[in-house]
């Protein structure tokens, strides 16, 4: 028991030395008001679940934190801070924030190249042309996934021609190429089979010592097999938030409690 | 239930009778161009005189196709560029915003000037203003180009822009989420996505370009006897101008008259070639897609 409060207070301690971090803020696609003051804490390291009924928010919270919302024509006020910069002031550009916070989707996105221009995509438009390292990157991050084995003989190959669950991984493999410190993934196993998701879950604990890892899903059982910190969303608030096995055993709220047993998704 | 089939019969007769109307078409131009075809051979299409009141007449094609290449040529090689960068702008850039909603009709508006209009405006302004710049005449491959170049913009720029939308937007995402910028992004994804739509584009612009009459042979010169152009302020002849022209002087029957039938048998291959292709690239652009 002693020892149950002693890790519980280590990780609250953690807390404290958020990597992202919310304060109020504010979504609006058009007149939807898709994310209401919500004020978030990502630790540094961690994996950090989102969880919440579709339609919550929780791809907006995560797309918050990249920058990729004005892209999608939203309006964002309020502020996110990345270590301790505002990533939403005027003297952030959202390249280099983009570079720093990777981001995986729910549907595998190869571009439409080969397998290592994928991977070698992020750091050419960074300007990087030594093919040496290139080669080297590319080689290094498909062994972080577990895919080089399976592609190594045919890197010029179209990456189309993988399977749903590789395409994926590349897709992890291309966001840590840059070297990012945080990646997002939107529900990344949701049009996965299950021996594919679990190698990504097995993969993302993994990582999980190098990277800070934010992952939106709305599978409970994935957030409970993977997450230390746990955020719930509903309807474009933040519910709840904390410690992940705290909050998966006793709920302060009867929302995410009804969430949890399963009562609605 | 008997009316329904009267109807399918009535407007299967309707779409039958386009297909009957291009048979017919080239049937009969095949009929009186062939014989010209036959008689001469290659040297109607590699000779270099094209002398129809000679006695004996000489109709060699060489010169008038390249005529016809060369400012179908310079008005793509003037057209795409612009039109692809409009489409850009349009598709990537304006955002749906005040310059789409009026660069867009205007696109459109620019196709339904009667060619006529165009090249009439080629003729008292264009034409002027080359030979003020330049000397000479002002009739020239230059002049043919630049109208031709207003003609054909309008397809490229509407091909190419539909072209790069038809792009999923997630790769652009992708791509940003990377840390590339928007132009980045541009040339590195999505126009290679959509290279073939573009390409498609320019493609119909040059069969377009190769099948235009009115205007190009209102500022192009049109000479008596056509030579090899050396510069593009020659004056040349192209495929269509010659048969306007021609067709008014030349006796019915006569192997001149043939010769004028067989230029619309060559006219009608290249055009259809043309298309045929373009619709092919675009047939397999669901693929090229996917690489």
């Amino acid at each position: 028991m002693a020892m149950q409060v002693k890790k519980t207070l280590l990780r609250r301690a953690l807390e404290y030395k958020p990597i992202l971090k919310s304060e109020k803020l504010n979504v609006w696609y058009g007149r939807v008001h898709a994310l209401k003051d919500v004020d978030v804490i990502i630790p540094s390291k961690r994996i950090t679940a989102i969880m919440g009924p579709s339609g919550c928010g929780k791809s907006t919270l995560l797309k918050a934190f990249n920058r990729l919302l004005e892209v999608e024509g939203a309006r964002v006020e309020g502020k996110v801070y990345f270590h301790d910069v505002d990533i939403y002031s005027d003297s952030v550009d959202p390249y280099t924030i983009r570079r720093k916070i990777g981001m995986v989707f729910q549907k595998p996105i190869p571009l439409p190249m080969s397998i290592y221009d994928n991977v070698a995509y992020g750091l050419r438009v960074n300007g990087v042309k030594d093919k040496r390292l290139l080669d080297e990157v590319v080689r290094e991050n498909l062994e972080k996934v577990g895919l080089w084995d399976e592609v190594k003989d045919r890197l010029r190959d179209s990456a189309f021609n993988l399977s749903g669950g590789q395409q994926q991984r590349l897709c992890i493999a291309r966001a840590l190429a840059v070297e990012p410190e945080v990646i997002l993934l939107d529900e990344p196993t949701s049009s996965l089979d299950p021996a594919s998701t679990k190698r990504i879950e097995e993969l993302l604990k993994r990582l999980s010592g190098d990277y800070t890892i934010v992952i939106v899903t709305h599978n409970v059982h994935q957030a409970m097999r993977l997450a230390e910190r746990v955020v719930f969303i509903f309807e474009g608030r933040i519910v709840e938030q904390g410690d992940a096995e705290e909050i998966f055993k006793n709920p302060r709220s009867i929302l995410t409690k009804a969430y949890i047993k399963g009562d609605f998704s | 239930m008997r009316g329904e089939g009267l109807i399918k019969t009535f407007t299967f007769l309707c779409a039958g009778s386009s297909i009957l109307v291009v048979f017919l078409i080239f049937g009969y131009t095949l009929s009186e161009g062939l014989p010209v075809l036959m008689k001469y051979g290659l040297s109607f299409l590699t000779g270099l005189h094209w002398k129809p009141y000679a006695d004996p007449p000489q109709f060699g094609l060489l010169p008038t196709i390249i005529g016809t290449l060369s400012v179908s040529g310079l008005a793509i090689s003037i057209a795409a560029p612009i039109g692809i960068l409009a489409a850009i702008y349009l598709a990537e850039y304006s955002g749906g915003g005040f310059f789409k909603n009026l660069i867009e009709p205007a696109t459109q508006l620019l196709v339904s000037i009667p060619s006529v209009v165009l090249g009439f405006i080629g003729l008292v302004f264009l034409v002027p203003t080359l030979a003020k710049i330049f000397g000479g005449w002002g009739f020239s491959i230059l002049a043919g180009g630049i109208v031709l170049a207003a003609m054909t913009l309008p397809h490229i720029i509407c091909i190419s822009s539909d072209a790069i939308r038809a792009v999923p937007r997630e790769y652009r995402y992708a791509s940003l989420a990377l840390g590339a910028s928007k132009w980045q992004t541009v040339r590195r994804v999505v126009l290679p996505a959509a290279r073939s739509g573009i390409l498609a584009s320019i493609i119909l612009g040059l069969g377009n370009a190769i099948g235009e009459t009115m205007a190009v042979l209102m500022v192009i010169g049109n000479p008596e006897v056509p030579y090899i152009p050396t510069s593009i302020f020659d004056r040349v002849r192209v495929l269509t101008s010659t048969i306007v022209i021609e067709f008014n002087y030349a006796v019915w029957g006569s192997d001149q008259m043939r010769a004028l039938f067989a230029i619309g048998v060559i006219l009608f291959i290249i055009t259809a070639a043309v298309n045929l292709l373009a619709f092919h690239i675009l047939g397999g652009r669901i693929h090229a897609k996917e690489i």
